[in-house]
């Protein structure tokens, strides 16, 4: 874009430049933004003040300055959802699930660049920020969207411009410029000076203005040159005349009252109101123009049909968004029928992918039931043949220890003859030490008799 | 939905009590957020910014414009100056700063008998 910037309404801060990333995330924001024209300047330098001293702060704190850039921007988190946070400060209505719908394709840009400052890495082409690295999709994203910042997501396309070729200016009073600029494009000029004047009550046409060359520029440019003091001038090429007066002009006198049929559309489906989607035109299509928001254009609900009373600029931004509207809502009906189809071979195939998974984890529990039970039982045979084992152990040793102690208290009696005092006393010790085992035993075999009592009825 | 409508009154309740110390402009409420609680806590720029537009439409603040000449670097970047929106109190705004502290007082005061187990007397003060 090498064309001056004439245009009173574009600020600096918000023009596109390569050298400043800031700037460039402002632009792409405030598109995003769709607020109306005064509240978005106030958002857009709110932010840039933040932006600048944030990334002054963190410069402090040693980063680099694109480092410093992406951190500052990256705080500020999705462009999308800030915006949304901006706006949803405004309104409470439900306003957002509209503008959800129909917002899509303007964020898309926005989501690219945020996207690309969060991912970037911090080496590459360190000097040249954003900008450098966005390479060809930021930047031609930037240009190719070209609009006022603050026109509304929704806002008119320029018309085809009339570009000059070879062309001078030279006055000196505006009226022969804008004589001249008849000649050259061989129409009639009606300039509406009450209109166009700075002045009120007194008309600009015989003020002189620097002669400048005008080769390359667009009609618009031109005029906006010419009439630098005047509120949004633009013109009208018809039919061999040009018309001169500004935007407000025309506004007022082109204004059509025109219906818009919603009939077919599935707001309640999709979960709007009428009254969403007029607060979303109201919201997004050009916002200053509407009565809602201090200007004059009106827009009512009349049956099925919503009556538009406003200029075609606005009418363009209208048809633009309801048609987008209309085609969620078809999405929505065709993706009803099919999703339901869908969804009901997929509740069939997960039911039945239930049941066999039911049957198996059944079949699977029976097997690890049967099992346990089987290796409980074989557990329990061998623990009550082990202790029968043990019993007769016990018996056999007891049986053994009662012979001894007999034996012992027979020699005791009768033979105590031909035994020592020592063996005497060897003998009794014995007998000592033999009873004490025999009760052990006794009492052990006890223990495991009871046990066993209660594995056999555990095992019944 | 109620646990985020608890942290969206928090964090009006820490605004508007920052801006009870005096105008601020937003980087400087969210610095002073972040000091004062030792970074515990800090509100992010894309939820303050939104709040602060939604605290001046409700008038509980109100703002103004002053120009912030650029410090150090001068390169000679477009235009070196730029706007710097101030927030302040409004009576509305320090009227609802007071009821939002009294609804937090009695909150806590509820909260603290069931977790602080201390003894309670009639008017709910912790004894």
């Amino acid at each position: 874009m090498t064309a001056p910037n004439v245009k009173p309404k574009q600020r600096e801060a918000v023009e596109p430049s390569a050298r400043d990333p800031i700037a460039e995330w402002l632009a792409v924001f405030g598109r995003t933004l769709a607020v109306p024209k005064t509240e978005a300047r106030e958002i857009l330098d709110e932010l840039e003040d933040h932006l600048r001293t944030r990334v002054d702060d963190l410069l402090i704190g040693g980063l680099s300055e694109p480092e410093a850039t992406r951190r500052a921007v990256g705080e500020l988190g999705e462009t999308v959802a800030l915006a949304k946070g901006f706006r949803e400060a405004r309104t409470h209505r439900r306003r957002r699930l509209v503008m959800q719908l129909v917002t899509i394709s303007a964020a898309a840009a926005a989501i690219t660049i945020s996207a690309w400052t969060a991912l970037s890495p911090a080496g590459g082409a360190a000097t040249n920020g954003l900008s450098g690295a966005a390479g060809g999709t930021g930047t031609a994203g930037l240009v190719a969207t070209d609009g006022d910042a603050a026109g509304g997501v929704f806002a008119a396309e320029d018309e085809r411009e009339v570009r000059l070729d070879r062309f001078r200016v030279t006055g000196p009073t505006l009226a022969e410029a804008f004589d001249q600029l008849g000649e050259e494009l061989n129409a009639r000029v009606i300039v509406r000076w009450r209109d166009v004047s700075t002045q009120r009550g007194q008309s600009d046409r015989g003020s002189e203005i620097e002669t400048f060359d005008a080769d390359g520029m667009t009609l618009g440019e031109v005029i906006e040159r010419l009439l630098p003091g005047t509120h949004e001038p633009t013109y009208r090429l018809t039919a061999g005349t040009l018309e001169v007066a500004t935007t407000a002009f025309f506004d007022a006198r082109e204004r059509t009252l025109r219906e818009y049929s919603m009939s077919g559309v599935a707001l309640v489906g999709m979960g709007i109101t009428w009254d969403d989607v007029m607060d979303s035109i109201v919201s997004l299509v050009e916002p200053d123009g509407w009565m809602l928001n201090g200007g004059t254009w009106s827009i009512d609900r009349l049956g099925p049909m919503l009556m538009v009373d406003a200029p075609p600029r606005a009418h363009a931004g209208v048809e633009r968004m309801l048609s987008r509207l209309r085609a969620e809502s078809d999405r929505y009906n065709k993706g009803l029928r099919e999703q339901w189809a869908a969804e009901q071979r997929e509740r069939e195939a997960q039911q039945a992918e239930q049941e066999a998974a039911f049957d198996r984890a059944q079949a699977r529990d029976r097997a690890r039931a049967a099992e346990q039970r089987e290796r409980e039982a074989r557990e329990r045979r061998d623990q009550i043949a082990r202790l029968r084992e043990r019993m007769d152990e016990l018996r056999d040793q007891e049986a053994m220890l009662r012979l001894d102690e007999g034996r012992l208290a027979l020699q005791w009696q009768d033979g105590s003859s031909d035994l020592t005092k020592e063996q005497l006393q060897d003998i009794q010790v014995r007998q000592m030490i033999l009873s004490t085992e025999l009760d052990d035993v006794r009492a052990f075999r006890n223990a495991v008799r009871e046990r066993l009592i209660e594995l056999e009825l555990a095992g019944d | 939905m109620a646990m985020s409508d608890l942290q969206t009154d928090g964090t009006e309740l820490v605004v508007l009590s920052v801006l009870a110390q005096g105008p601020q402009y937003g980087y400087a409420i969210s610095k002073r957020v972040a000091a004062l609680s030792d970074g515990a806590w800090s509100i992010g720029a894309g939820q303050l910014y939104p709040l602060l537009s939604k605290l001046e439409k409700a008038k509980l603040v109100s703002a103004s414009w002053d120009e912030v000449k650029a410090e150090g670097r001068d390169e000679g970047d477009a235009g070196g100056g730029r706007r710097r929106k101030w927030y302040r109190l409004t009576a509305k705004g320090r009227q609802r700063l007071d009821q939002r502290i009294e609804a937090h007082r009695r909150a806590t005061a509820v909260l603290e008998r069931f977790i602080g187990g201390a003894d309670v007397d009639a008017h709910g003060g912790v004894a």
